[in-house]
């Protein structure tokens, strides 16, 4: 696979997302902020994916050779924030969903008697 | 004393009925206190059936799922707005033999926690003696606490150590957690040794689960 393969591809899963997300956000299942916020992240990837020579001053300076190398780096950063923020949110989330059942269940009671 | 015997109850339709009759006729003046853990197969409606009108079968119940550590948070909160001042779990499938719940009582007169344990024999998978052996070392020297048997449910503690070993687990772990605090908080506690029923080999806690209370029991050591 040369450069300008793996550049369509890119391309092509950039626009898949955008277009995805332009769904869900058309169906408002996802704020504005979420969608532009997203929609900025991807085009910057798809601006980087076709001139990935921009990134040559930013790679010299962190003395990386390869595009691949640089864009590696990045995505683990990238997922692992995601990840952590994720974890973060679900516990958070099944603290509050235990807390309200508990309640239900305790209320339950409190009617039957 | 006034004692709650708490049930969590889960997926257990005809075992469970089966363990609350147990309980009632093991001790007259015991109230108990059902949770259902969000059942699929109706356990809920079997239990307000038969036990409805019972003054002393409390039963109420999560709509979903939340795991038995979440269940048991649950029964205890209830005990506490029942005026209890001690409760004392006890599995729904069977595996414990509520004939044990005096010596439980009598224990309890005596100390704060009260932890059931079944003794290790050669009819234990080895996978499961060793795993209860590791832990046995690692929470004996993070938390000095020598426990014999770090998995069993069957256990009670009087209501001024609840905010001491309040566990966060909600599935399984549960009783490790609290042993956990109990070493931590250098409560005194007494061990009554029960019979060791295993009912159902895919129930209960599989190697996975083991293997994720040993990740965390280091994490504990760290808790507040």
């Amino acid at each position: 696979m040369n450069v300008i393969t793996l550049q369509l591809v890119l391309l092509a899963f950039a626009l898949l997302m955008i277009y995805s997300l332009f769904l869900h956000w058309k169906k408002k299942n996802i704020s504005d902020k979420f969608f532009f916020s997203w929609l900025i992240i991807f085009v910057v990837f798809v601006f980087l994916a076709m001139f990935p020579k921009i990134l040559e001053p930013l790679m010299k300076e962190l003395f990386i050779i390869r595009v691949m190398d640089l864009g590696m780096i990045g995505t683990f950063m990238i997922l692992t924030y995601v990840t952590i923020e994720n974890n973060i949110k679900i516990k958070n989330l099944e603290s509050k969903m235990e807390k309200m059942i508990r309640k239900i269940a305790i209320e339950k009671i409190k009617k039957d008697k | 004393m006034k004692i709650f015997v708490i049930v969590p109850v889960y997926n257990e339709e005809n075992r469970a009925v089966e363990t609350i009759n147990k309980i009632l006729e093991v001790d007259k003046n015991l109230s108990i206190i059902v949770i259902d853990d969000g059942s699929t197969d109706g356990s809920l409606e079997i239990l307000n059936s038969k036990f409805k009108k019972n003054k002393r079968v409390i039963i109420t119940g999560h709509m979903i799922n939340l795991g038995k550590g979440a269940a048991m948070k649950t029964g205890a909160r209830i005990a506490w707005k029942l005026g209890a001042e001690a409760v004392i779990f006890i599995d729904a499938d069977g595996q414990h033999d509520p004939k044990y719940l005096p010596e439980f009582i009598k224990q309890l007169e005596k100390y704060p926690v009260v932890f059931g344990y079944r003794e290790l024999n050669k009819n234990t998978p080895w996978i499961r003696r060793i795993g209860n052996k590791f832990a046995g070392w690692l929470i004996k020297t993070l938390f000095n606490i020598k426990r014999k048997d770090l998995l069993c449910g069957f256990l009670g503690f009087r209501k001024e150590v609840y905010r001491q070993i309040k566990w966060k687990s909600c599935r399984y772990g549960i009783e490790t957690e609290m042993a956990t605090k109990v070493g931590r908080n250098k409560i005194p506690f007494s061990e009554v040794k029960i019979d060791t029923i295993y009912i159902d080999k895919y129930k209960g806690v599989t190697i996975f689960d083991a293997f994720k209370i040993l990740g965390k029991i280091p994490l504990w050591y760290f808790e507040k």
